[in-house]
C-alpha cells in the first residue's frame, strides 16, 4: 500500500544494500538502471565513494531496452567492464524499471557466468525495500558461493554482522573493534566493512556471530542454520554495558545459545529511541543499565522472534503520531527525525547515514563502547 | 550527438549532476510538487531539497508493487488531498512527478491532471516525468520539466518591449552589457523565472514578444510557447568566443527585428584585457574543461587555442550538435576525456598541475585550482568572457576545496 510522506525523505533503498555490502570486495556491480538510482547509490547512501576506485556502474537502461529487453547488450557491455575491471565477481543489480520489465537476475547472472568464468549474482532489487534487505541479500548470496562448510571452529574468534556504513558509522566501527579486540576476541570476519572474500570463505570458523543490525540477525539466523554458530545480538552502546555484551558472548560461545541484549518495555518510558531495530533496542538497554527507561522503534520493519517490544514506524504518519503521543520527552534519532518532533520535546540526534546519509547538518554522538551519547540522555 | 558512452557501462563521477528537478521546479512561485514513485526514486532529491532547504516544497508518494501491478491513479488523488491539507498555505501551482516505471505502466497522466484541476479549481495542476530512462529521447526529464514549467502560462496581450530568457536556471549577470544592448534594441523588460517571488506575477511571462533560449532544455518549451502563444523565439547558447559573441549579438537584433545602437568597442577592449591577464596568470597552465560548466566546451576550448593558451582535455560524455564544428577543429590537439567511462576510477587523468573549469574537471584530474561554474552561471557574452577569464586569473593562483564547492552548490543526478 501506497505511503506518504511530508516531511521526510525516503531512506535508503535495497539496491544500495546490496552495494554496500559489496563495496569492500573486487566486485564489479552493475546497477540496472537509466543513472538516477546509481546516483542515489553513489551520490547518498556511499560515504566511500569520494575519490574510490571501486567498479561500481551504471547499465545506461533505456526506454528501448525495457521494451526490447536486449539482454545481449547488457552481457557485452559488462563483458567489456569485466575484460578491464577484472573482478573477483560480479553483481548485477535491480531497479525499479526492471521489476516492471520481468528481468530475471538469476538467468542473466548464469549467463554472464557462464560466458565470463567470473562468478556472478543478480539481485531482483527493486527499490521499493529498505537497504537491509539488499545487504542481507548481498550477505547470503556470498556465504552461500564462497563460505567453506567444513572449516574448524576456533574459539574467541566472532563475526561482525550487519556493519555497513549504512548501519553504523566509520568511528563507531571502529569503536566496536576495540571493543571486541579489549575483550580478548579476535575478528574472524567483518561483514561489510573491510570485507574479503577470504573472511567470507572462512567466515564458519568463528565462534560467535555479533549481529550489530537488522541484516546482522538475518545473517545470523541464517549462520546458525548453515554452521550451527550461536550469535549476540545487540552491541555495547555504552561503557556500563561492555561487561554484559562481553558475558553474552563467552555465554554464547560456552553454552551454544543465542543471546539477546534485551529489557523489558516499561509504561514509564519518557525516552524514544528509533534506527535500526537492533540499534534502538541497544541504545534502550544502555539507558536502562543507567536508571532511564525508553522505548525503541524502528524505521526499517520489526524482525521475526526477536524483540517483543518494539515500535513498528512503518511510516512518516506513524512517527508523527509517536512523536506526539505525549509519552515522550526525549528522543534519541537522526536529526531529521528530530526535525520533526514538537518543539519541546529534547532530541539527542545520532546521524544515520540510511537516513539523512551527508545533508545532516549536526556532529554526532558516538555510541559504541563510550557513554558520550548516553550521558547525554541521563 | 556523438556519445563517447553508447557501447559501454556508466560510471558516475561524484562530481556529476547538478540542480536537480526538485531544485528547478521550486523556481516556479508558491509550487509545490509531489513524487509518485517507488522511495528509492525520491530520495536524492530529497536529500538535495533537504541540504539547499526546499523539502518543504515536496512531498512524495512510495508506491510499492501491489500499487504498481493495480495501477496508482487512486494514489495520487489521496496524495494530492493529504498533501493540502497539511500544507500551511495553499500553492498556486501544483507538479505531480512520476517516475521511470510509469513509462511502461502509462498512468493517462493527461487524465489525472485534468480531474486535479477540476477538483481544486483555485490550484494549477500540471505533470513532470523523473525518466531518465527518457534519455535518449526528445523530451528528457528537464526537458519535459522545462516545457511543464511554462506550460503554466496562459497566452496574454504581448509588451512589445520585453523577452523571457529561458533554460537558464540563474539570471544572467545584471552587470553585463546584454541588457544596455537589449535596451538599444528596444527591449525594456528581460524576464527570468527567477524575478517572480507570486505565481501571478510569473504569469506576466506570458506578455513577453520573445523568447531567448539560453540552454537546449528549453528549446522544446519555447517551441510549445511558439505554438501556443505566437512567441517567436531564438535559440542563442552562451558562448565565450569573441567572434561568435558578436554574431549573436547581430542575431539577437536581427531576431527582435531592430537595429541596436549599442556601441560594443569598450566591452570588447575590457574583453582582451581580461583575456591577456588571465594567459598571464596562467602562464602556459594547461586547462581541462567540463561540459556541465560550459554548455559549448569545444567551442571554448577552441577558442582559447587560438587565443593562445595550453588547453589539455574537455571532459565531456557527448558533442552537441551545436558544438560539433569546434569538436572537429580541436579533436586533434586536445584530449577528450568521458567522465562516465569505466576507466575513471583508475585516476589516470591524475595532473594537479591544471585549471580546471568546472566540478568533472577537477574531480578527474585531481586539480584544486577550480573555477567554480556549472551551466555558464549568469555568464552571456563579453562579460561572461570577462569573468570566466578572472575566475581562471583567480584559480591559477588559488587552490579550492573541491569536496566543499560540490557540497556548496548542491549536486543531484
Amino acid at each position: 500500500m501506497a505511503r506518504f510522506s511530508m516531511y521526510l525523505p525516503p531512506f535508503a533503498p535495497d539496491y544500495s544494500g546490496v552495494c554496500s555490502a559489496l563495496f569492500d570486495l573486487n566486485a564489479l556491480t552493475v546497477i540496472h538502471d537509466a543513472c538516477g538510482c546509481t546516483a542515489n547509490y553513489t551520490g547518498y547512501d556511499e560515504p566511500r565513494w569520494y575519490g574510490s576506485d571501486k567498479a561500481v556502474y551504471c547499465s545506461g537502461l533505456r526506454e528501448s531496452d525495457a521494451i526490447f529487453g536486449n539482454e545481449d547488450k547488457f552481457i557485452a557491455r559488462i563483458a567489456l567492464a569485466a575484460a578491464e575491471r577484472k573482478p573477483e565477481i560480479i553483481a548485477f543489480v535491480g531497479s525499479p524499471v526492471p521489476m516492471v520489465m520481468g528481468t530475471d537476475f538469476t538467468g542473466f547472472a548464469r549467463e554472464l557466468e557462464n560466458r565470463l568464468e567470473v562468478p556472478a549474482f543478480g539481485f531482483d532489487t527493486n527499490g521499493t525495500e529498505y537497504y537491509n534487505s539488499g545487504a542481507y541479500a548481498a550477505g547470503i548470496a556470498l556465504l552461500e558461493r564462497f563460505a567453506d562448510s567444513a572449516v574448524e571452529r576456533k574459539p574467541n574468534s566472532v563475526n561482525i554482522l550487519g556493519a555497513t556504513p549504512l548501519d553504523i558509522s566509520g568511528e563507531d566501527f571502529k569503536s566496536l573493534q576495540k571493543a571486541i579486540t579489549d575483550a580478548g576476541l579476535e575478528i574472524n570476519a567483518s561483514f561489510f566493512t573491510g570485507l574479503t572474500l577470504e573472511q567470507v570463505r572462512g567466515a564458519g570458523r568463528a565462534s560467535v556471530n555479533l549481529a550489530i543490525s537488522q541484516t546482522g540477525v538475518r545473517l545470523a539466523r541464517y549462520m546458525e542454520r548453515r554452521f550451527g554458530i550461536p550469535y549476540v545480538v545487540g552491541f555495547p552502546a555504552g561503557e556500563l554495558v561492555i561487561t554484559d555484551w562481553v558475558s553474552a558472548i563467552h555465554a554464547a560461545e560456552t553454552e551454544k545459545r543465542n543471546v539477546t541484549l534485551e529489557v523489558k518495555q516499561s509504561d514509564d518510558a519518557s525516552i524514544l529511541v528509533i534506527g535500526d531495530e537492533v540499534f534502538a533496542q541497544s541504545i534502550k538497554y544502555a539507558l536502562t543499565k543507567c536508571g532511564k527507561c525508553a522505548d525503541a522503534a524502528t524505521l526499517f520493519g520489526v524482525e521475526p522472534s526477536l524483540y517483543t517490544d518494539t515500535l513498528d514506524l512503518a511510516d512518516e504518519r506513524t512517527i508523527l503520531d509517536t512523536l506526539n503521543s505525549g509519552k515522550y520527552n526525549t528522543l534519541i534519532a537522526d536529526p531529521l527525525i528530530c526535525q520533526i518532533a514538537q518543539e519541546n520535546m529534547r532530541c539527542i540526534a545520532v546521524a544515520q547515514y540510511s537516513v539523512s546519509s551527508k545533508v545532516c547538518p549536526i556532529t554526532s554522538k558516538k555510541y559504541v563502547g563510550t557513554n558520550e551519547l548516553i550521558q547525554e540522555a541521563l | 550527438m556523438h556519445d563517447f558512452c553508447a557501447q559501454t557501462l556508466r560510471y558516475t563521477a561524484p562530481s556529476h549532476g547538478d540542480w536537480g528537478l526538485v531544485r528547478i521546479v521550486s523556481l516556479l512561485p508558491e509550487s509545490h510538487i509531489m513524487f509518485v514513485c517507488p522511495a528509492a526514486c525520491g530520495r536524492h532529491g530529497a536529500l538535495g531539497a533537504v541540504d539547499k532547504g526546499y523539502k518543504n516544497r515536496v512531498a512524495y508518494v512510495y508506491v510499492d508493487r501491489s500499487d504498481i501491478i493495480a495501477g496508482y491513479d487512486g494514489c495520487i488523488f489521496d496524495g494530492v488531498a493529504q498533501t493540502l491539507s497539511m500544507l500551511p498555505k495553499r500553492p498556486k501551482c501544483f507538479m505531480v512527478y512520476v517516475s521511470c516505471l510509469d513509462n511502461l505502466i502509462g498512468t493517462d497522466m493527461d487524465a489525472v491532471v485534468a480531474e486535479l484541476n477540476t477538483k481544486y479549481p483555485d490550484i494549477k495542476f500540471n505533470y513532470g516525468r523523473m525518466n531518465p530512462i527518457s534519455l535518449e529521447g526528445n523530451t528528457p526529464p528537464a526537458v519535459s520539466t522545462t516545457d511543464a514549467m511554462f506550460g503554466f502560462l496562459e497566452p496574454a496581450a504581448k509588451e512589445a518591449d520585453s523577452l523571457n530568457m529561458l533554460g537558464n536556471f540563474v539570471d544572467k549577470d545584471h552587470e553585463g552589457e546584454l541588457y544596455a544592448f537589449l535596451k538599444s534594441c528596444g527591449i525594456n523588460t528581460a524576464r527570468h523565472l527567477s524575478h517572480y517571488s507570486t505565481f501571478d506575477a510569473y504569469m506576466e511571462m506570458a506578455r513577453s514578444a520573445y523568447n531567448l533560449v539560453l540552454s537546449p532544455i528549453a528549446k522544446y518549451a519555447a517551441a510549445n510557447l511558439q505554438a501556443k502563444h505566437n512567441t517567436p523565439f531564438l535559440f542563442i547558447p552562451a558562448t565565450y568566443d569573441t567572434d561568435e559573441i558578436a554574431e549573436n549579438y547581430s542575431k539577437i537584433s536581427a531576431f527582435i527585428g531592430s537595429a541596436a545602437s549599442y556601441d560594443f568597442n569598450a566591452d570588447i577592449a575590457e574583453t582582451e584585457r581580461a583575456i591577456e591577464t588571465a594567459k598571464a596568470a596562467l602562464s602556459d597552465r594547461p586547462v581541462s574543461i567540463s561540459s556541465e560548466a560550459v554548455i559549448k566546451p569545444f567551442t571554448l576550448a577552441r577558442f582559447l587555442l587560438k587565443r593562445g593558451f595550453n588547453i589539455a582535455s574537455v571532459v565531456t560524455e557527448e558533442v552537441a550538435a551545436f558544438d560539433a564544428d569546434a569538436y572537429d577543429d580541436v579533436k586533434n590537439q586536445v584530449e577528450v576525456i568521458n567522465p562516465l567511462g569505466t576507466d575513471v576510477i583508475d585516476f589516470k587523468h591524475r595532473r594537479p598541475e591544471v585549471v580546471a573549469i568546472g566540478y568533472d574537471a577537477a574531480y578527474i584530474t585531481g586539480s584544486s585550482h577550480i573555477v567554480n561554474l556549472q551551466g555558464d552561471q549568469g555568464l552571456f557574452g563579453y562579460h561572461g568572457t570577462q569573468t570566466l577569464m578572472r575566475l581562471l586569473a583567480e584559480a591559477a593562483m588559488v587552490e579550492s576545496d573541491l569536496k566543499a564547492l560540490m557540497d556548496e552548490y548542491g549536486l543531484v543526478v
